[in-house]
């Protein structure tokens, strides 16, 4: 595993949070994951670890190993391998391990059209004559003479109606 | 028992690759528009669900519904799937409600018969803007 771009990550990381989306950006990282087991992953965390002389390269490759926990699917195998890791032992392990579990949750997406309701359509409403309907689009006979009279129906009567001069033929 | 922790209805959301992290953009609490009717092309009803992992099933029968003063106007059926884990977001993105007059918009996440997330906002008429004419200007 080629742990350049890991090491160099991993001295300019300045919070857990900021190492964890980095680490997961490598490749290298997400291919652990691919190549081994939730178990196997945790394993490789306690032995570079623990080590009793560590040298940065074994924090490196720890801190990979944890990280790439989060790329496993099986959140149920997570849970299981992580409950066998040594930690407190590097200083952002509990951070790590806690966004290994927390920044995993499912996202449901869905598109949805709402359906287009049907609108009653226009009314024609003569002069003098009463229109009593569910639509609130009046259309007045302008030609003739005399008032129109609208009285929408009790599903409408809280609209404003839209009132719209016509030539009546 | 599966409970949301939070409900909103926006013009959108982005979810972090990594984080999984939920990010919304323009909250509504009101929609004001000029016009009715009016269709809203594209409104998105986000929750963030939360189960107890040793009692709660991890795929929910749920259904997404869109009333407008309390009358339905939608309601679509959605699984849920918890995918082993505590938490689940939801983003259900809703495409052209019509709106034939000012009213009152509550879209609620539901599964047997119970409310998981509710949120409510107000669709009203704004006030109509006036032209005003003034001289000058380029000649």
């Amino acid at each position: 595993m080629d742990l350049s771009p890991l090491y160099e990550l991993y001295m300019y990381a300045n919070t857990p949070l900021f190492m964890y989306r980095r680490f997961r950006e490598v490749a290298a990282v997400e291919r652990l994951a691919k190549d081994q087991s939730a178990h196997d992953l945790v394993a490789a965390w306690n032995m570079y670890a623990c080590k009793q002389e560590r040298t940065v390269e074994d924090e490196v490759r720890a801190y990979a190993a944890l990280v790439a926990l989060s790329f496993v699917e099986d959140y149920q195998a997570v849970t299981t391998a992580l409950a066998a890791a040594h930690m407190g032992v590097l200083r952002w392990d509990m951070d790590i391990k806690d966004a290994v579990l927390r920044f995993r949750s499912p996202v449901v997406s869905v598109v949805l059209s709402a359906p287009r309701p049907q609108m009653p359509g226009p009314v024609f409403v003569r002069p003098g004559a009463y229109a009593d309907t569910a639509s609130n689009v009046y259309l007045i006979d302008k030609s003739a003479h005399g008032q129109a009279h609208c009285t929408a129906a009790s599903s409408a009567k809280d609209r404003s109606p839209t009132v719209i001069q016509v030539s009546g033929k | 028992m599966i409970r949301s922790k939070i409900a909103f209805l926006a013009d959108g959301i982005t979810v972090d690759l990594h984080t999984r992290l939920l990010t919304a953009y323009n909250v509504r609490d009101l929609i004001n528009a000029a016009s009715f009717p009016l269709v809203i092309p594209t409104i998105v009803f986000a929750v963030i669900l939360e189960r107890d992992v040793a009692i709660d099933n991890d795929v929910v029968a749920c259904s997404v519904r869109i009333l407008l003063d309390d009358q339905s106007v939608m309601d679509a059926p959605l699984d849920v799937k918890f995918d082993g884990q505590p938490t689940v977001k939801i983003g259900a993105t809703i495409n052209g409600v019509f709106v034939g007059q000012p009213c009152h918009m509550v879209a609620t996440l539901d599964s047997d018969g119970r409310e998981l997330a509710r949120y409510e906002l107000d669709i009203r008429l704004s006030a109509v803007p006036q032209i005003v004419q003034t001289s000058g200007g380029p000649q």
